[in-house]
């Protein structure tokens, strides 16, 4: 898989993930968006995964080598559960938008705003760097708003095999 | 001591590039909910305008290097970045719906900042239920005097949105009445 692909599977499955496992966990468990904590677990399905240069201009080569400044964004639909049992229907959404800020052979990193959406209260990833070098990247959650207002915790993606979609554990505090 | 023409329109525009920034974002999501609350729509109507009350959350600035910003009256640097959330309540400051139905977070990172223009590059979202609407990577002027943040995408019901947040803020708070235009 080119560093490109990987870099958009990654980020978005993870920002997608943290979101959807929110939502699925509190559904599968009857549980309330209240909870102090919780450790959520969702399949994370990919809407759209697109590649810009830092000018705007779509990335169609995938084998390129990211440049410092380029910009991936990234959309899923989450249902709780995972990809091999999951809801039938989404119960929330989530966005990652990453600039790339280091690019070598060795080492992409990234800095990311992610949100996930639930009921009309969101899980914050604002302005976090996440290293798409590794195998299996964690986005760390700084913020939330409305019933996850102080969050902090991590979300941690599982690819599915030779897909954008993700399942992705979050865990949360507020 | 009076500051001098440039110094006070810098002032006055970090003072307000949060403010607002958070405000337009917030006030978006805010915004499209309670229209569609107010007038009892679905959200899968084509092209809606919106009106709402935003009301800040947060109001965070950091310099380049992650370190709090503490003086305000500062001219922000290329790096800086700040981020806001809001609730957002149907309505407007003078009339609103109770309860929030929305929630906003807009993520800026100054790109151009002289004495007389501050540009940053902006994510924003508006969470209506588990839906977006979304300004994705998108240039903001945040020197004018009614910024306004592009809509560019959305998840859920919102897919492929695009639109425009005009804000207005209301005086001598951090909060905004806001009014987001957009077609899905």
């Amino acid at each position: 898989m080119s560093a490109t692909k990987r870099i958009i599977v990654k980020s978005g499955a993870a920002g997608t993930a943290a979101a959807l496992t929110a939502a699925a966990l509190l559904a599968f468990t009857g549980g309330t968006a209240s909870a102090k904590s919780g450790t959520l677990r969702f399949f994370s399905k990919s809407v759209t995964s697109s590649f810009y240069t830092a000018n705007g201009q779509p990335i169609t080569n995938q084998n390129t080598q990211p440049a410092v400044g380029d910009y991936l964004i990234s959309s899923d639909l989450d249902y709780v559960g995972n990809h091999k049992s999951h809801a039938k229907s989404y119960t929330a959404t989530d966005n990652l938008v990453c600039t790339i800020s280091v690019s070598t052979s060795t080492s992409i990193m990234g800095i990311c705003d992610g949100a996930i959406a639930m009921g009309g209260s969101m899980l914050l990833a604002s302005h976090e760097t996440v290293n798409f070098a590794a195998t299996s990247p964690v986005v760390p959650i700084n913020g939330g708003v409305g019933q996850f207002n102080g969050a902090h915790g991590t979300v941690k993606t599982v690819q599915v095999g030779n897909t954008n979609n993700s399942d992705i554990t979050v865990s949360y505090t507020t | 001591m009076s500051l001098s023409p440039s110094r006070r329109i810098v002032r006055r525009i970090v003072r307000r590039i949060a403010r607002r920034a958070g405000v337009a974002a917030a006030v978006a999501a805010v915004s499209a909910a309670a229209v569609l609350a107010f007038a009892g729509g679905p959200a899968s109507a084509k092209t809606s305008t919106l009106h709402f009350f935003s009301k800040a959350q947060t109001d965070l600035a950091y310099h380049a290097n992650g370190q709090p910003i503490t003086n305000q009256n500062a001219q922000p640097s290329v790096g800086d970045y700040f981020i806001s959330s809001d609730l957002d309540y149907v309505g407007n400051h003078k009339s609103h719906a109770k309860n929030y139905t929305a929630s906003d977070n807009l993520a800026c990172t100054i790109t151009q900042s002289s004495s007389t223009s501050i540009i940053g590059i902006c994510d924003g979202v508006i969470a209506v239920g588990g839906s977006m609407l979304l300004a994705n990577h998108v240039t903001v002027n945040l020197g004018s005097n009614n910024p306004t943040v592009a809509i560019n995408g959305g998840t859920g019901q919102y897919k492929n949105a695009r639109g425009a947040v005009v804000t207005s803020a209301v005086a001598n708070t951090n909060n905004t009445d806001f009014t987001i235009t957009y077609t899905t």
